[in-house]
């Protein structure tokens, strides 16, 4: 649905956004944080059943961790940062410079686990939102993001029926000093947020060109 | 302020504090002013950062921006941050708490709200039910162990295959073997060496089983020196025949107690299901019944 011209615009727009957040975890953290948007792509939900069914079906049709949070009104959608749930613990572990066991057993999550991928979601969400804001030349509304822990198949399911019939996918790569977890941000968006964005992105490009 | 408003905020449970464009503070609610020992009187007016050292640091004072610029609401937990105020306290624990950073206006007029949750009672009773939870399911695993397995070989016991069993007689279509094994000569061995010497063979023997019984079977131990083998989905002559040769084959290397050499044998009988019996108690005897014949025949030298 993107040219590569409109993917290299996005991604390199997504990059600024997750870099800003980088910088603030950074700071929280005290660790050099990383965050960039190796890999973009905007697909319908048809789409995204057949095209990504190998890659991306079994990361969503597992236990995953999601933050999420509905945005907007004229541009509207509603955006969910996930892990897979075995990556959870390696993430809190990291973050709080802890060394991380694996666990043999089933996962085991505590308030503080949820609290710290709440807050990191919340920033890079946040660092999004107000990217998205400032790109589209409004003021998005959004709140704190939820935390939800899906189990198995839960996730896929809710996000296939959805209304909004457009995903933008972003693989976000998290880093903590010389450790690394990938994370991925789905942004789904009603078909005329999508048609808004990539007009925006257009008007980029010719203003690129000129 | 409405009066009735601000009776509202001084009954939470949780920290209020509300800051003007200036980041002065405007409200500081009663949980707040227990919890610092500062009163809402001592800290009105005054910068956020003199009362709340804190919140100097850039990052808050990045995300106080964003929220009077953008709406951005901000969610700081415990877990990264420790804490934001200070407890007066002297013998308050480590304090942790989590904070949600919001703008909000008022007739043409931002304001900044800061709510505040001590969540260190709550992460200790989260952690204090997880242990709790952890003993239970211990608890619950110590006593299936009980139940269903012998102490002495860790073998599932008589308990667990005839549950077993019963179970497999009500599935549909389901065909098994039941083989029945009993030590030969066992008793002199304990006469011999003693019960605890005999103790030791008996989980010998029951190691050996485990090292190679496989998926669908199951060994277990009765009592004293008999055994159970359960293999489900094998019925065939042929199949009986290998199975009696691997339990044979167990025994075929001595067992060495005391340093000394003791080679034992086994009488095995068998009863499969359905064509012997369609009770666990109807399979139990048959396949006793032919133990006793062939340890007989043994006995006599056949």
């Amino acid at each position: 649905m993107l040219t590569p011209t409109q993917e290299d615009i996005l991604k390199e727009l997504y990059n600024v956004f997750v870099g800003e957040a980088a910088n603030l975890l950074s700071e929280i953290l005290q660790k050099r944080i990383f965050l960039s948007v190796p890999e973009i792509k905007l697909l319908s939900l048809h789409e995204l059943k057949s095209s990504e069914k190998e890659n991306l079906i079994p990361v969503l049709n597992g236990t995953v961790l999601s933050t999420s949070l509905k945005f907007g009104n004229v541009f509207s959608g509603r955006a969910d940062f996930i892990f897979p749930a075995e990556q959870i613990k390696y993430v809190t572990a990291l973050c709080l410079g802890e060394e991380y066991i694996v666990e043999d057993t089933e996962f085991s999550f505590n308030d503080e686990d949820f609290d710290i991928v709440k807050e990191i979601g919340n920033i890079i969400l946040n660092s999004i939102m107000g990217g998205m804001g400032s790109l589209m030349e409004m003021k998005l509304e959004y709140d704190v993001p939820q935390v939800i822990l899906h189990n198995a198949g839960e996730f896929c399911k809710a996000l296939v029926s959805s209304e909004e019939s457009n995903l933008l996918l972003l693989y976000v790569s998290f880093g903590v000093d010389n450790s690394k977890v990938l994370g991925l941000i789905l942004i789904k968006f009603s078909l005329e947020s999508v048609e808004f964005l990539i007009q925006k992105v257009n008007e980029i490009s010719r203003d690129l060109n000129e | 302020m409405n009066d009735l408003y601000v009776a509202i905020i001084n009954q939470l449970d949780n920290g209020i504090i509300l800051l003007d464009e200036q980041m002065n503070i405007q409200l500081w609610n009663k949980w707040l002013a227990k919890y610092t020992g500062k009163s809402e009187e001592e800290v009105k007016g005054l910068p956020i950062t003199m009362v709340v050292p804190r919140f100097n640091k850039k990052v808050y004072a990045y995300m106080f921006e964003k929220a009077l610029s953008d709406g951005q609401k901000s969610f700081c937990s415990a877990a990264m941050h420790r804490y934001f105020v200070d407890s007066h306290c002297a013998d308050m624990k480590q304090p942790h708490q989590n904070i949600l950073i919001q703008h909000l206006q008022v007739a043409h007029q931002s304001y900044l709200m800061i709510e505040l949750y001590d969540v260190a009672n709550h992460y200790k009773r989260i952690q204090n039910l997880n242990k709790s939870l952890q003993s239970s399911i211990d608890f619950s695993k110590s006593l299936e162990q009980f139940v269903y397995y012998d102490s002495l070989t860790g073998l599932p016991n008589r308990k667990f295959v005839l549950d077993r069993l019963e179970h497999l007689i009500k599935e549909e279509d389901k065909v098994f073997s039941l083989f029945f094994i009993d030590l030969n000569g066992f008793k002199a061995v304990n006469d011999q060496y003693g019960h605890l010497q005999g103790d030791l063979l008996l989980q010998m023997f029951a190691e050996r089983c485990k090292q190679v019984v496989q998926k669908q079977e199951v060994v277990a131990r009765l009592s004293g020196d008999e055994f159970l083998l359960l293999v489900e989905n094998r019925t065939s002559i042929e199949a009986v025949e290998q199975y009696v040769a691997k339990i044979n084959k167990l025994l075929q290397e001595p067992f060495i107690i005391e340093e000394q050499q003791i080679t034992i044998s086994a009488s095995i009988g068998y009863a499969c299901f359905p064509q012997d019996g369609v009770t666990a108690k109807q399979l139990l005897n048959v396949a006793d019944d032919q133990m006793y014949v062939q340890k007989r025949a043994k006995k006599k030298g056949f």
